[in-house]
């Protein structure tokens, strides 16, 4: 069969066949959703309050300005942004941004001489659009999405930094350079999501490059004084919890283990935080994830399934009944305001 | 009007073929359970203003959400303007020639890709694909079209009957 053989009725079949092989059914999918649910609601909460909050400084700083001319307050560093990109981020520092409007450009550049391979990338567009926007370092396709959303982080996988970037040719003490552009595509070479939404007019497009931070430098929001409550997730039928590693009986950091078999559906986990901190998990002595909160809007973060696959790739060799010890360890905790809740299932 | 309550059980007992159309989405089972759950996420806020049948709506987030995701090149996922040269054809026959297929519906632009599933695997008419992707019929039979040429996919050989006039 040559490639022009192809009828609709090849792609109808295939596609019945490739999406047939459904994984197992995960018990904890509801679960997760609640978690993902709950999460929303806490930012457009904060956003909320930090939009009446932004209120009620225009009218006070108004007030004061015409009381006494030239007296304004000074944004914190952990509110500030610059052309829609928030200079602090999930600790990261902005440490280059190239913006460009629209109507006068279609792509914009940015040059850059990198000292570490801790490093991110952000997009914002001064309006929602469903038109794509993409990025690329070095001539290499990196991010490719829609304008729409909000402001979007993406940084590489929590151990692997290096490796990304230095496939993206990125080299420590060398320039590179990152190109914003409008449209989808890789290399935004085609114009195709483009044309089908029709000509993109009086956006601004921001893509900002991020630099990890020490702890120690990154400016954390003032602690509410109340914090968010912990374990109200569950709140839909999520399946069996196996164990939770819990802040409130462990402490605001310290570690915990939990030795289990590993069961035929495998193992999997999500951490819920209410406060800045780390949690770093292990399995059988092997990190394989570390988890990290940079505010206290509350968030939740689902790891990946511990089955023995993952495990493998991870150096990590269990079958399916052998003894596993998940461990945890958490740090920079003030509060006892995180846990990870285990599950079976993939 | 569908209850709230009732949301657990749509999760419940209507995840699993909505996987699947996040996986020809995605191609990943991992992004696809992501995107699945981003989309119930999304349908759990509007679920008291839903129709009596959920599942069109959060079809519709699913695709607009897929479409409008960030996509991580480490993902693995690189779509490419034109199809590579497939070089000689395999004397094995269908299944490489299968295997080019699904590599060929990878490569498409997301949009293109979220049309071809919707009418070729969810089987909707142009005018459904229409309203869940907010756009006009004639866009929708301009991007068929253009993805199954880029598929290499001949609809005048289709003895389909949903697929005549729909790529015109």
């Amino acid at each position: 069969m040559s490639r022009t053989d192809h009828t609709t009725d090849d792609l109808r079949s295939l596609l019945v066949e490739r999406s047939t092989t459904v994984p197992p059914p995960r018990p904890g999918r509801a679960d997760e959703v609640s978690g993902r649910v709950r999460g929303i609601r806490r930012r457009r909460a904060a956003a909320t309050g930090l939009s009446v909050v932004l209120a009620v400084i225009a009218v006070v700083a108004g007030a004061g300005l015409l009381s006494s001319g030239h007296r304004q307050r000074a944004v914190p560093a952990y509110e500030r942004k610059v052309d829609g990109l928030p200079v602090y981020q999930a600790g990261y520092r902005l440490v280059g941004h190239v913006s460009f409007h629209t109507d006068d450009k279609r792509s914009a550049s940015l040059d850059f001489t990198p000292s570490t391979y801790g490093m991110a990338l952000a997009s914002t567009c001064s309006v929602d659009s469903k038109h794509g926007v993409s990025v690329e370092v070095n001539g290499h396709p990196v991010l490719s999405g829609s304008c729409g959303g909000g402001q979007s982080l993406s940084s590489p996988s929590f151990h692997d930094d290096a490796g990304f970037w230095a496939a993206e040719q990125v080299r420590l003490g060398q320039r590179m350079t990152v190109v914003a552009r409008v449209g989808s595509s890789p290399l935004g070479r085609s114009p195709h999501d483009t044309v089908f939404l029709g000509p993109m007019r009086d956006v601004t497009v921001s893509v900002g490059l991020y630099q990890r931070v020490p702890v120690s430098a990154y400016p954390f929001p003032p602690r509410p004084h109340r914090l968010q409550p912990l374990g109200d997730h569950g709140r839909f039928d999520g399946g069996r919890v196996l164990h939770t590693f819990d802040s409130r009986r462990i402490g605001a950091t310290g570690s915990a283990q939990w030795t289990t078999r590993m069961p035929a559906s495998g193992l999997r986990y999500a951490g819920f935080y209410v406060a800045p901190g780390a949690v770093t998990i292990s399995v059988n002595g092997t990190v394989v994830d570390r988890q990290t909160s940079w505010n206290y809007e509350g968030s939740g973060s689902g790891g990946p399934s511990l089955d023995p696959g993952f495990l493998q790739q991870q150096g990590v060799t269990v079958a399916i009944g052998d003894r596993v010890t998940i461990s945890v360890r958490a740090t920079r905790f003030q509060d006892p305001a995180w846990e990870l809740v285990v599950r079976a299932g993939r | 009007m569908a209850d709230r309550s009732e949301f657990a059980d749509f999760v419940a007992h209507r995840s699993a073929p909505l996987l699947r159309t996040c996986f020809l989405l995605t191609r990943d089972w991992q992004l696809a359970e992501d995107l699945l759950q981003s989309a119930l996420a999304k349908a759990w806020f509007a679920w008291g203003r839903v129709d009596d049948d959920p599942e069109p709506y959060v079809r519709k987030i699913i695709v607009n959400t897929f479409a409008s995701w960030w996509r991580r090149r480490w993902t693995g996922e690189t779509p490419t303007e034109a199809l590579p040269d497939a070089g000689r054809p395999d004397p094995t026959g269908a299944v490489d020639d299968r295997d080019e297929l699904w590599a060929a519906l990878g490569r498409l632009p997301r949009r293109q890709r979220a049309v071809v599933v919707l009418r070729f695997y969810e089987d909707l008419t142009e005018a459904q694909v229409a309203a869940v992707l907010d756009v006009s019929v004639g866009t929708v039979k301009s991007q068929t079209s253009k993805a199954l040429a880029r598929l290499r996919v001949d609809a005048s050989l289709s003895t389909h009957p949903v697929l005549n006039g729909g790529t015109s």
